[in-house]
């Protein structure tokens, strides 16, 4: 075996399989050799023996099976996503009406002036106010508690100098012998 | 193999998170995925499984996938990682492919009416799959996406992460041991 054979069987594979950029002048060395020739054969053989092993394609029920498997499993999977995706939808909307109700709470109790929580300025305002609406309402019971007194005056009744008590209870009426 | 480029739309809608799509490519890759996990564990329960197991993991792995590389050799490298990790986790890798290899054998003795070609394929069929068998296992998937798949020593080397000249030894070599198992041997002038 010379240098050629050497070149030769180390491009075998390429010729045999058709994938040589050689092929002149590796059939110019089969012409010449027998021994490449032989070895060409040989390896013609054994790749036929492989082909007649049937080794080649699957089987259709195998086939079937797996795609029925990985379809089956895809299926599952999209079912699963599509359910996270539908309970995620769902947390967003509970998450918007969550959120809508806290505002319109916050709207509500905060009178609409963008704190929930008064500051000390406001809490001093409110007071006074709340305070002055007292001092009218005295001053209106004051007003009808003169108004009552004249209206007894009227009426001739004591009682204007002794307020606080009924004029039933003041004198109790006599009994009858 | 150019067509199955990920300029593929298929290829590219799976790539989006479309299951349809990819569902059409498990059509597609169904049955050559099978072949090669049974090329390289010798039993078709076995290789039912891997499929299944490669085609689901390169499902949810599509999105690594890069717009350069090659679909099928990218699932075809799943495949054989998948079914390596078969035989180097089973035990019983051994019974297993000589259950495969000598189902012809094991045939003969409980059928005896058998014609005699028949029984001769039979035989011939077991030294193929122990010739296989016994081949290193770079050197068996070489030879099983050059024989049976047909692909060329640049789409060999990219499944593989290899190169083209390593990808041509090993088939030079492959080639060597099963001349030498099924063809009586190899020339030593």
């Amino acid at each position: 075996m010379n240098d050629e054979c050497e070149r030769f069987r180390e491009r075998l594979g390429d010729y045999v399989y058709g994938e040589s950029a050689q092929t002149a002048a590796l059939d110019r060395h089969l012409e010449q050799c027998s021994g490449c020739r032989r070895e060409l054969e040989a390896t013609r053989r054994a790749l036929a023996a492989v082909d007649r092993a049937g080794l080649g394609s699957a089987p259709e029920e195998v086939v079937d099976e797996v795609i029925l498997g990985v379809t089956a499993r895809l299926h599952r999977d999209m079912r699963r996503v599509a359910r996270r995706r539908w309970l995620r939808a769902v947390a967003s909307v509970a998450a918007c009406l969550l959120l809508g109700a806290l505002g319109a709470w916050f709207f509500v109790f905060s009178d609409g002036k963008g704190s929930a929580v008064p500051s000390n300025g406001q809490l001093e305002l409110e007071t006074r106010a709340v305070a002055a609406e007292a001092e009218s309402v005295l001053r209106l019971l004051d007003e009808l508690d003169r108004e009552n007194r004249t209206l007894l005056q009227l009426l001739g009744g004591d009682a204007v100098d002794q307020p606080g008590v009924e004029p039933d209870e003041k004198e109790e009426p006599q009994e009858q012998v | 193999m150019k067509s199955d480029r990920n300029e593929d739309p298929l290829v590219e809608r799976a790539r989006n998170g479309d299951p349809d799509a990819f569902g059409e490519l498990v059509v597609r890759y169904a049955a050559s995925v099978s072949a090669l996990a049974y090329q390289h564990v010798g039993d078709w329960e076995a290789a039912r499984d891997i499929s299944q197991t490669a085609l689901l993991k390169a499902y949810r792995s599509i999105r690594s996938l890069r717009t350069s590389q090659n679909f099928r050799a990218w699932l075809f490298r799943i495949a054989i990682n998948e079914s390596a990790d078969f035989i180097r986790l089973s035990r019983t890798r051994k019974e297993t492919r000589l259950e495969a290899g000598n189902r012809a054998v094991e045939d003969v003795a409980t059928r005896e009416k058998r014609p005699l070609e028949r029984l001769v394929a039979e035989e011939e069929r077991a030294a193929v799959v122990a010739a296989l068998d016994e081949l290193p296992p770079r050197q068996r998937t070489v030879f099983v996406l050059r024989h049976f798949h047909g692909l060329s020593n640049a789409e060999i080397a990219e499944t593989l992460s290899s190169s083209s000249n390593a990808v041509k030894v090993n088939l030079s070599y492959a080639l060597k041991s099963l001349r030498e198992k099924l063809a009586g041997g190899s020339d030593r002038e």
